[in-house]
């Protein structure tokens, strides 16, 4: 499976779903499709609602690097990127109807490791051959 | 106490999660709060779909109803189980 390191930019939450689509094709990872989506999605919308605090004229920058078998993802708001973020590592009894907290535990569920740094999400997924 | 079907969409993420508030609400307005959720043609949901099921799901309750779940594919019940959410909706 060959390299592809590329990036693009969104701004707000009306072609995220499009970019996510075209990022699975180019990737030919449609076999991880669901799983993909739901990383990138959640961590998009966070990106949106949490770092840019929902103004649209603020960047998201999406990074992809697929190699050896190792799916990198890196997703960089225009936020302060002082804020601690935590990935939960379940959801509570008393959490279990919240209407929001399981967005950043669902990434960790579907990835090998997650952290934010500054106003970078890093995301790393195995990638297993068919 | 008549069960409204509802088919979800395809993909129930963001805009798809507000049009199906406003579609829950419409009915509450109307006197419904038992509601049947069709996950039939559902291949996706995230976060934010799950967290207006359970907005929902809580002013049904408040008015004597309830919310149902049925049709999901693997993925999808995935997700319910992951956060949980099976202990909390019935699932047909």
């Amino acid at each position: 499976m060959g390299a592809v390191h590329k990036e693009v930019m969104l701004h707000g939450l009306e072609r995220h779903q499009m970019v996510i689509d075209g990022i699975i094709q180019e990737l030919e990872l449609e076999a991880y499709a669901f799983d993909i989506r739901l990383i990138l999605i959640e961590a998009v919308t966070n990106a949106y609602y949490h770092g840019n605090l929902s103004d649209c004229s603020k960047p998201i920058t999406i990074r992809y690097l697929l190699m050896d078998q190792l799916l990198k993802l890196q997703i960089e708001d225009s936020g302060a990127g002082d804020g601690k973020l935590v990935f939960p590592e379940a959801i509570g009894s008393d959490e279990l109807l919240e209407e929001g907290g399981r967005g950043l535990y669902l990434i960790r569920c579907f990835s090998d490791s997650a952290e934010m740094i500054h106003h970078t999400m890093y995301i790393s997924k195995s990638i297993c051959p068919s | 106490m008549i069960e409204i079907r509802i088919e979800m969409p395809e993909l129930f993420s963001v805009e798809e999660a507000g049009h199906f508030r406003e579609e829950v609400r419409s009915y509450i307005l109307d006197g419904h709060s038992s509601f049947l959720l069709d996950f039939g043609a559902c291949r996706f949901i995230d976060s934010t779909g799950l967290g207006v099921i359970v907005s929902s799901y809580k002013k049904c309750v408040e008015t004597g109803g309830t919310i149902r779940l049925t049709g999901m594919n693997d993925n999808v019940r995935k997700i319910f189980e992951l956060t949980r959410l099976t202990n909390v909706f019935e699932i047909i």
